[in-house]
């Protein structure tokens, strides 16, 4: 039972360091806006094969999600609040998101070259 | 309306599918269904609390709140259904267990928590997405519509595949039920790695295959494999490790569990 007891520890610690460096590495930020049900800008261009933040910030009252098949992801953003999304490393190409609220509008996508 | 209907449908597919499983599963073991009722209750109000504190979770953990919160449902769940497929087994290899063992006992509890979690983090988009619609006041009609048509072919559904089931041998709808119940789990589990990857918990890494050219996740039968077996087109090799580990872990279980029965 001991050795099972330090394996458990040590994956703790193996885990924690994992996230750690996850969470605090130096990502490049860009920001994407919704403003009456549109993205602003909705097309937009990041490096291949690299990670990137996206903060989305929601200037509309009433919420959205951002949604996308391609990127696989989805995060709901509340009326007048902004959110975090990570993406990539990608391959280069046009990964096409929207509003899943609101998709006859909020539209666009992500050139990655 | 048509999105009322396709984002109402998108979530209530995947409950119903539980709901309708473990539904099926008391009816084999005349174990009385009133259980759900506690399950509905619980479920909705979680839904409608954490839709409404949705922006401040948001905000916790440096904007990962939502993420974290989300992928804590899902592998609880993996976990209460783990336990639910262990009683399954258990009851069809000895008709007593499915009273008598300790598992037994407190087997309704795990339904109940089970459900109303699935229910939560399924209804909380929607209390969220009906209350954007309120908002834009003009639109009550499609909430209504749309809402009440996505709800209707969700249950339908679910009722369709209750029937399939009750109707089944006894051993055929058991197993059934724990091989459904296991790959539900295992797309919850990938769905929990992928939340831990957006929000910077877990490392992205690109994904392992591309199969959006056979089958896409906007098309029908992906949204239907997506609730059923959590079909990704272009998955990470974390929610790969994520979704075998939980087949794996699940399997195991039954079978160690049944093992040592048979030696006491």
């Amino acid at each position: 039972m001991e050795s099972l007891n330090v394996v458990i520890r040590k994956l703790i610690i193996a885990f924690t360091l994992l996230f750690c460096s996850a969470v605090q590495a130096e990502t490049p930020t860009y920001e994407i806006r919704i403003k009456d049900h549109l993205f602003l800008p909705s097309k937009l261009k990041i490096p291949a094969n690299k990670k990137i933040k996206l903060l989305i910030i929601n200037e509309d009252v009433t919420p959205e999600e951002f949604e996308s098949y391609e990127l696989n992801r989805e995060k709901v953003i509340m009326g007048n609040r902004k959110g975090i999304v990570f993406i990539g490393p990608l391959k280069s190409g046009v990964y096409p998101f929207f509003g899943e609220f609101n998709p006859s509008t909020a539209q666009g996508s992500i050139e990655v070259k | 309306m048509l999105v009322t209907v396709i984002i109402f449908l998108r979530e209530v597919l995947e409950a119903a599918l539980i709901l309708s499983v473990l539904l099926a599963v008391s009816f084999q073991f005349k174990l009385s269904r009133k259980w759900i009722f506690p399950a509905l209750s619980i479920g909705f109000l979680g839904a409608t609390i954490s839709a409404y504190f949705l922006g401040d979770i948001s905000n916790l953990l440096e904007g990962t709140g939502q993420e974290v919160m989300n992928s804590t449902l899902l592998i609880t769940m993996c976990f209460l259904i783990n336990i639910i497929c262990i009683w399954i087994w258990q009851c069809l290899n000895n008709n007593q267990a499915a009273f008598s063992t300790l598992l037994a006992k407190n087997i309704k509890k795990i339904l109940i928590l089970d459900v109303s979690i699935a229910i939560m983090h399924e209804g909380s988009e929607l209390s969220i997405y009906s209350y954007s619609l309120i908002q834009m006041h003009d639109n009550h009609l499609s909430l209504i519509l749309g809402g009440g048509l996505g709800l209707g072919i969700g249950a339908s559904l679910g009722a369709i595949i209750y029937y399939l089931l009750i109707n089944m041998q006894k051993r055929t709808l058991l197993i059934t039920a724990i091989a459904i119940l296991i790959l539900i789990s295992a797309g919850m589990a990938s769905q929990a790695a992928l939340y831990l990857i957006q929000s910077g918990w877990l490392p992205s890494q690109l994904p392992l295959w591309d199969t959006s050219q056979i089958i896409s996740e906007r098309s029908i039968v992906g949204q239907l494999l997506y609730a059923l077996i959590g079909y990704e087109a272009t998955p990470s090799p974390l929610q790969i490790l994520f979704y075998f580990a939980v087949i794996i872990i699940c399997i195991s279980s039954i079978i160690l569990t049944t093992k040592t029965k048979r030696h006491n």
